[in-house]
Formats: C-alpha cells, sequence, structure tokens
C-alpha cells in the first residue's frame, strides 16, 4: 500500500497499563496477556487510512518504570503524535498523569497532538477511574480522550486513527514545519519511475537526537 | 550429539567423575525436554584450543604437571575434560592465582552445563555463609518496590516450563530473589530488566546462590551502576558502543544515522539484560560463561560481533526493517549457530584505555546537557513570568480605557454648562441692547438739555464698552466650545493629557465665572449710573418743569430701573445655581466614596467573621492537645509507678536469688565433701562413659551434614 505521510507515534504511560497490548492490537491485531516486559523501547509500524490519505504510523513503544524516563525522553522530541495512557482499574496511574503530561511538555514539540487513553474498559466491574474523569482531565489539558481495550480491541483502531486525523488537520492548517526533521513528520517520496517530479530526501545525514 | 558423548566413555578410575557424568546425562535430558539443547555448546570445545594449552603448560608451577596429566588429546576425549573441570573447581583459588588466562580461555572454549552453577558461584567469588543469612533475614521483610516487582514476574521468561505456572515455584522464588535485592541496596531498588539476569541464575542454583551471584553481578561487575534511577551507565555504554561503531564499523555507521537509527533503540536491552532476554537459553548461558570471565568487555564484544556478522544485511534495509531485523531475524540466525559469533566477538579489538576516554568524553557532554536542561528550565520559568506580567499590563491597559471613558463623558458635561453659559450671555446682551434702546428713545425725548446728552454719551461709552467685554467672552465660549469638540474627535489620545485638558476647561470655566461676576459688577455699575442719570433726569424735570412729559418720564425711569434690579436679581439667581450644582456634584462624589467604604467594611467585618472561626476552631484544637498532653502525662506517671513497682520486686527477688545462692553454696560444700568420702573409681568409670557418648554424637553429627549439602545440590538440578 502506498502512503503521502509517515507519522512518528510514542505510547507512554505508568508500568503495566497495557501500552504494549495496545501496539501489539493495533499492528498484529492480536491480544498476548503473558509476554516479555519493555526494556527501552520497542516499536512497531502500520500503513492506515487517514482523509482519503496514506498514512504510515511508526509507533515507539516505552518502558513504563521510572528509570527508563531519562531514556525515553529522547524520543519525544521526533514524535508528532502521543498516546498517553492509563489503567482504568488503577487509580494511580490516572494520578500520575500530570506528570506525564509536564513531561511531554517539557521534552516535546509543542505542535504535538496527544490522545488520552483510558484502557482496559473490559474490565469494567473492577474500574477505579469513571469515564467523566478522563474526560475532564483530557478537556481541561487540551487532549483528545478515548477509552480502549487492548484486549476486546475496542477503540484501538479509533485511538491511533483519530491521532492521525488531527495531525492531518494540523498539517492541513499549516502548523507543522515539514522541512524540520523533529516535527515527526516526514512527507514520503515515491519511486522516481512512479513520480518523476520528487525529489529525494534533501538532507540524508540526519542527526543523532543524542 | 548425546549418543557420541556416551560411547566415548572409558573406564573410569575416578568415582567422582562417573557420579558427575551421570549427572551430566542427566542435566542434558532436562534441558532437552526445556527445548534448549546446552549439548550443542559442548561438542566444539576442546580442539580448538589444546595446542593453547600445551604451550601454556610450559610454567614452573605446582599444577603444571597436573596440567599435562590433563591435557585432552586430539580425539576430543571428554573423559579428560571432566577431570580438568572437576579440579578446577576443587581447587579453584590456586589455578585463579597460578593459571588466569588458562582459565579464561577454558571457559571461552565452553563450560559443561553441570558445572556452570559452580563456575559461576567461584567466578564471583561468593561468600555464601554471609549473604546466605543476610537472604533469610530479608525475605521477611517487606519491600516497596513489591507491587512492581510481582507485576514483571509473570512477565518474565513467560514461556520458560521453570517459570510458565502462575504462582509457582519458579516465580516464587524469583519474587523473593528480586525482592530480597531490592531491600539490600535500596538505592537501585528493582529496576526492569533484573528479572531476566534473576531468573537465568534461578534456572541453575538455589534462591539463596542466586541471590549472592546476584549481589556479586550488581557490586563487582558494575551492573548496578545500570539500573540506577538516572542510568547514567547504560547512557554511557551507549555513547561508548556507538564511538565503537563509528570506529570500526563506519559504513554501517553513516547508513544509522542517515536511517535515523539511535544505538539505544536496539542495543540498550542487550547492555541492560546482558542479552538475557534475546537469544535461546544455552546461548544466554554461554554469555552469562563469559560476562562473568571477562566483564563488560565481552557485552561490547559480543554486541560489536553481532554487528559484524549481519552488516551485510543491515546495510540493505530501513530503519524499521532494521528495527525487525535485530527483534526476530537476529535471534533466529543464531538459534543453531553460536560459534561464529563468539569468535568473531574474541577476535575482535577491545581498547581499554580508549574506552576510559570516551568515558570522560561522555561525562562532559552529559554536564552540557544537564546545564542546557537548566538553562532550558530558568528560561521556561521567565517566559511565565513575562506572560504573566503581559497579562497585568492588559488588565491595567482595561482600566486605563475605562478611565479615559469616564473623562470623555465628564467632557460633555461640561461643553453642555459652557453652552448654558453661552445662552446666559446672549440674553444678558439682548437685555443690554433692549436698555440701549430705550435709552435712545428717551434721548429724543429729552434733547433740551446739554447736560443729559453729555450723560447720555458717557451711558453710551459704557455700553459700549460692556459689548466689547461680551464679545471676548463669546470669542472665549467660541475657543472652549472648539476645544471641546477637538478632544471629542481625539477619543484615544493619552489620559494625561486629558486630564491636562480638563483642568485646563476647568480653569476657563473658573474664568468664566470669573467674567460673569465681573459682569455682574457691571450690571451693579450700570445701575449705579442709571440711577445718578435718574436723579439728574429729576433735576432736570424739576428746573424745566413740564407736567405732561413729567408723568411719562418717571414711569419710564422707573420702569428702565425695574429691569435694571430684575437683571440683577436674575444674575443672583444664576449664580446660585452653579453653586448649587457645584454641590450636587460634590455630594455624588461623597455618596460613591460612602459606598466604597462600605464595601471595603464589609469585606473586613467578613474576614474578621473568618477569623474569628480559625480562632474558635484552633482553640478547640488547643484544648484537645492540652486534654491529649494531660492524659499522656498520666500515663507517663502511671508507667514510673509501675516501673518503680517493678524495681521494688526486682530487688526483692534478687535478694531472694542471693539467698538461694548461698543456700546452693553450702549445698556445694557438702557434697564436695561426701564425693571425696565416695569411691574414686567408680567416679571415673562414669566420666569415661559420659565421653563416649559424647563423642558417638559428635561424629553423628559430622555425618549428618555433607548428607545434607549433597540433597541440597540434588534439588538444584
Amino acid at each position: 500500500m502506498d502512503y503521502a505521510y509517515v507519522f512518528k507515534y510514542i505510547i507512554i504511560g505508568d508500568i503495566n497499563v497495557g501500552k504494549s497490548c495496545l501496539l501489539l492490537q493495533f499492528t498484529d491485531k492480536r491480544f498476548q496477556s503473558a509476554h516479555d516486559c519493555t526494556i527501552g523501547v520497542e516499536f512497531g509500524s502500520r500503513i492506515v487510512n487517514v482523509a482519503e490519505k496514506g498514512v504510515k504510523l511508526q509507533i515507539w513503544d516505552t518502558a513504563g518504570q521510572e528509570q527508563f524516563r531519562s531514556i525515553i525522553r529522547s524520543y519525544y522530541r521526533g514524535a508528532a503524535g502521543a498516546l498517553l495512557v492509563y489503567d482504568i482499574t488503577k487509580r494511580t496511574t490516572f494520578d500520575h498523569l500530570t506528570m506525564w503530561i509536564n513531561d511531554l511538555r517539557n521534552y516535546s514539540t509543542s505542535n504535538m497532538v496527544i490522545v488520552l487513553i483510558g484502557n482496559k474498559c473490559d474490565l469494567s466491574d473492577r474500574r477505579e477511574v469513571q469515564k467523566e474523569e478522563g474526560e475532564a482531565f483530557a478537556r481541561d489539558h487540551g487532549l483528545i480522550f478515548i477509552e480502549t481495550s487492548a484486549k476486546t480491541a475496542v477503540n484501538v483502531e479509533d485511538a491511533f486513527i483519530k491521532t492521525a486525523r488531527e495531525i492531518c488537520n494540523k498539517i492541513d492548517d499549516g502548523v507543522f514545519d515539514l522541512t524540520n526533521e523533529m516535527c515527526g513528520i516526514k512527507i514520503h517520496h515515491k519511486l522516481p519511475n512512479e513520480n518523476p517530479n520528487t525529489r529525494r530526501n534533501s538532507n540524508p545525514n540526519q542527526t543523532s537526537g543524542c | 550429539m548425546t549418543q557420541s558423548h556416551d560411547v566415548s566413555l572409558p573406564d573410569m578410575t575416578n568415582d567422582d567423575v562417573e557420579l558427575l557424568k551421570k549427572l551430566e546425562e542427566e542435566n542434558r535430558r532436562i534441558e532437552y525436554d526445556l527445548k534448549s539443547p546446552a549439548s550443542a555448546i559442548l561438542k566444539p570445545i576442546v580442539n580448538t584450543h589444546s595446542p593453547e594449552l600445551h604451550h601454556k603448560q610450559g610454567r614452573k608451577d605446582s599444577i603444571s604437571s597436573d596440567l599435562s596429566n590433563l591435557t585432552i588429546d586430539s580425539d576430543g576425549n571428554l573423559d579428560n575434560e571432566w577431570v580438568i573441570w572437576n579440579k578446577l573447581v576443587n581447587n579453584w583459588s590456586l589455578y585463579m592465582k597460578k593459571k588466569s588466562i588458562w582459565i579464561k580461555d577454558l571457559i571461552r572454549s565452553g563450560v559443561p552445563v553441570h558445572f556452570r552453577p559452580l563456575l559461576w558461584q567461584s567466578l564471583t567469588k561468593i561468600d555464601t555463609t554471609n549473604t546466605k543469612e543476610k537472604y533469610i533475614e530479608l525475605i521477611k521483610m517487606s519491600s516497596p518496590c513489591e507491587k512492581v516487582i510481582q507485576r514483571d514476574i509473570s512477565r518474565t521468561y513467560p514461556e520458560h516450563e521453570f517459570f510458565k505456572e502462575q504462582h509457582g515455584l519458579g516465580q516464587e522464588s524469583l519474587f523473593n530473589v528480586i525482592k530480597a535485592y531490592s531491600l539490600y541496596d535500596r538505592e537501585v531498588g528493582y529496576c526492569q530488566g533484573m528479572s531476566f539476569v534473576v531468573g537465568l541464575l534461578l534456572m541453575h542454583m538455589p534462591e539463596e546462590e542466586a541471590f549472592a551471584v546476584l549481589v556479586s553481578i550488581m557490586q563487582d561487575y558494575t551492573m548496578r551502576e545500570m539500573y540506577k534511577p538516572d542510568m547514567y551507565h547504560l547512557g554511557l555504554c551507549m555513547y561508548q558502543f556507538e564511538c565503537m561503531i563509528q570506529e570500526f564499523l563506519p559504513d554501517l555507521y553513516r547508513h544509522f544515522q542517515a536511517e535515523g537509527l539511535h544505538t539505544s533503540m536496539y542495543a540498550s536491552s542487550w547492555f541492560l539484560t546482558l542479552f538475557t532476554k534475546q537469544f535461546s537459553l544455552n546461548m544466554v548461558c554461554r554469555i552469562m560463561d563469559l560476562f562473568l570471565s571477562e566483564g563488560m568487555e565481552m557485552i561490547f564484544r559480543i554486541s560489536m560481533g553481532l554487528l559484524e556478522i549481519h552488516q551485510d544485511e543491515l546495510m540493505l534495509l530501513s530503519m524499521e526493517d532494521m528495527l525487525k531485523y535485530f527483534q526476530k531475524e537476529i535471534p533466529l540466525k543464531h538459534e543453531t549457530d553460536h560459534e561464529s559469533l563468539f569468535q568473531r566477538a574474541f577476535s575482535l579489538e577491545y581498547n581499554g584505555k580508549k574506552m576510559k576516554k570516551l568515558e570522560k568524553e561522555y561525562t562532559v557532554i552529559r554536564k552540557e546537557e544537564q546545564d542546557e536542561q537548566i538553562e532550558i528550565r530558568k528560561l521556561r520559568n521567565e517566559n511565565r513570568l513575562l506572560k504573566q506580567r503581559v497579562e497585568n499590563l492588559e488588565k491595567e491597559s482595561l482600566t486605563l480605557a475605562n478611565r479615559l471613558i469616564e473623562g470623555q463623558v465628564l467632557n460633555a458635561q461640561y461643553a453642555e454648562e459652557s453652552y448654558q453659559l453661552k445662552r446666559e450671555n446672549c440674553t444678558l446682551k439682548k437685555q443690554i441692547e433692549e436698555f440701549y434702546h430705550s435709552n435712545n428713545n428717551n434721548n429724543n425725548n429729552n434733547h433740551d438739555s446739554n447736560n443729559q446728552t453729555k450723560n447720555i454719551n458717557s451711558s453710551d461709552f459704557l455700553v459700549k464698552s460692556n459689548d466689547n467685554e461680551l464679545e471676548i467672552l463669546q470669542e472665549t465660549i467660541d475657543r472652549l466650545s472648539d476645544e471641546n469638540r477637538r478632544l471629542q474627535s481625539t477619543p484615544n489620545s493619552e489620559l494625561a493629557s486629558l486630564q491636562e485638558e480638563l483642568t485646563l476647561v476647568k480653569m476657563r470655566d473658573a474664568e468664566a465665572q470669573v467674567n460673569l461676576n465681573e459682569l455682574r459688577q457691571r450690571i451693579a455699575d450700570l445701575n449705579r449710573e442709571w440711577q445718578f442719570h435718574d436723579s439728574i433726569c429729576k433735576a432736570n424735570r424739576e428746573i424745566n418743569n413740564n407736567p405732561s412729559n413729567d408723568a411719562y418720564d418717571l414711569i419710564a425711569h422707573e420702569l428702565i430701573s425695574l429691569k435694571m434690579r430684575e437683571a440683577q436679581a436674575d444674575c443672583d439667581n444664576k449664580l446660585l445655581s452653579q453653586k448649587l450644582m457645584d454641590i450636587e456634584t460634590q455630594k455624588q462624589v461623597l455618596h460613591n466614596q460612602i459606598k466604597r467604604q462600605d464595601d471595603e467594611t464589609q469585606r473586613v467585618r467578613l474576614e474578621l467573621d473568618q477569623y474569628r472561626i480559625r480562632e474558635n476552631e484552633l482553640r478547640t484544637q488547643l484544648k484537645e492537645i492540652k486534654n491529649q498532653m494531660h492524659d499522656r502525662e498520666l500515663r507517663l506517671k502511671e508507667d514510673s509507678m509501675m516501673l518503680r513497682i517493678h524495681e521494688a520486686e526486682s530487688t526483692q527477688t534478687l535478694g531472694d536469688l542471693r539467698q538461694k545462692i548461698a543456700e546452693l553454696e553450702v549445698l556445694n560444700q557438702e557434697l564436695i565433701t561426701r564425693s571425696q568420702i565416695m569411691d574414686d573409681r567408680d567416679l571415673q568409670e562414669k566420666l569415661l562413659e559420659f565421653q563416649d557418648e559424647s563423642n558417638q554424637e559428635y561424629l553423628k553429627r559430622s555425618y549428618s551434614v555433607p548428607i545434607y549439602c549433597h540433597t541440597i545440590s540434588c534439588n538444584t538440578k
């Protein structure tokens, strides 16, 4: 499938809220209850159709433990979208959201689209955080809000695509400086025989983020 | 592979070796069940390195003769290998002192599976007795990290038989060891990634030993630096590794750069988990052998080896595909073939001095980065403050605009007042004109007297001057109204200038008032003049004695004087109304002030109420605290009383005991004398019997200890 843009995403949130499961459900359409814990960062990608355009999502899944914060911060900078995940059955994961938001605001580009995800909504009988609370938090901080279940795949697709749509809107509004690699958006250059007018990536020596 | 092993067994003289072999076989069977064919490691072991071993025998030391006997012959006789390892493990410290390089090479060429637990424990030089006690103490305590650890337990080797079962033995011991470590080293606590290393250790030894080895790995092999909260050491390793890639694989380095692939994206878990998460178990075990023998250098070597072997494939891939390659392809490719990777890793150049230099460089870079972060934070704060200031200024400008509008309203009021003044002026002018006309009439009627005409002339002159003044007033009024218009047309000019103009207007107003007063004065003067003229006219009339004209003149004169008075009264009236207006505005202002003050008092009253409530609360709190204090004092007194009672009791019991001791001493004395009387031989026999008994007891105990040890080592397998 052909695509016009590449968007970089980052998934963050407390330990064991289901970040890796969300990614796996989105990329492979399957759920795995027993899997290795994420050390540092892991990667996944998929091409989706947004606003009649093909968009490739490159998604970085990060480790949730405090210690890894300093490492994953370097991934914030080059991301256009962030999925901030909490677990609706664990109040503490919701309480830490402010800290995550501050971290994002401090280390990311200002135009990043953030979607707040209340995961594990299939376990509504063990719910500790009400949907309204999540909605209110999202409203106060200008985030998109959605409740998902990586297990039953409810809203998982939507969460990723809503974010992509919002980024597309922002591109149309001219908010992003697409020549800057750090905004997390790349225009995909098609193969020369398909479209002879496209230029090759003008700057092959991308600077490393460290 | 196991078959070839069994066939080559000759008759062994050494019983230990026989036993070990059986154990080895058993091990192999178990590992085969776990789908991790550890036997694969054993095959290429000794052949490759045997010439080197021969070479090293040349040294003249006490164990060299042993070694020459143990050296393995070229047809790969594995029995000799058993003997070597057996001797090595049993005389570890001696061999380590004399033949450390030989041991290193031996480990590089491979470690038999069943020697592994002992080797790891020997390599880490653990002091079992001490750490075991500590371990038993620690697992009784509860750790703040327990919840996090519990979450990761089921995510560590989830497909491995030993750790598969929820709350099974494997998961439980994994939890115990990690928890104990989190208590042992509170700065590190628990860090994700650790669990894989612990899991690997637990596959080879019981909890206590695994804990001891873990402690050594953390402290002596600098792994705790890796897991510390800021992960500084991991960053350093990434930096060093990146520099190594740049030096040894420049093409690949450029490719990584072009694709935007950072070292930490693929290599951080290699260093954090010592590859325990990446490869199959037998490979991971081998890496652990090498790591424990040669330290972090070996992880660098293996990482570099991996990149070198896969360089050609990686060069063709995009960032995404490279990451997938690292995740999936590389572990698969080394599933069957490990030795090529290790041989590549051994042959690599590794410059310790360079690494030290890079470390220094990194600390500088890191420091700069931190400084930058601090700078950014500072700038952000400043930015916030500036934004606040902008907001405040906006608020201020809003209030200023409000005041401007108020000023404009005031201006309009003044304009109205000036208009009124103008109108008054007009009426005055008209009155004066009327007066002038009537005067003229008078003139026509009374032209017989020169004096009279003279007088009329003088009054005429006065009226003219009055006219002039009126004109001047008119002009000022015009000017004022012009200015007013100008002020109204420029509402956006600054308030200060507006206020200035306001004061100007006020001044003009005052001037106008003064003029008005003057005008009034003039009217009064005119009146006086007129009266004077009137009296002259009367006198004239008396002289002329013209009765027909007389009555008419008299009436006309009186009319004019009446009019004059009316004008004066009018003037006074105007003045009074002006004053009234002034007073009213003052009243308004005062009223506003009172209102504001009322609000203020209301607020203050409210605050007062709040404070009162707070005071009451505090008072009740104070009371409570006092009560508590009182209670505590009472309790303290009680306690001290109890203590005193106890003390008295104990002194009493002490006295009793002393008495008893005295009694017993007396008894003792008695017994001594009695025993002296008893037969000496009888006593000696009994003594011997006792000694025998105690000897037997001692022997029994000393046998039971090794048996216990043996059972433990069997359990571990």
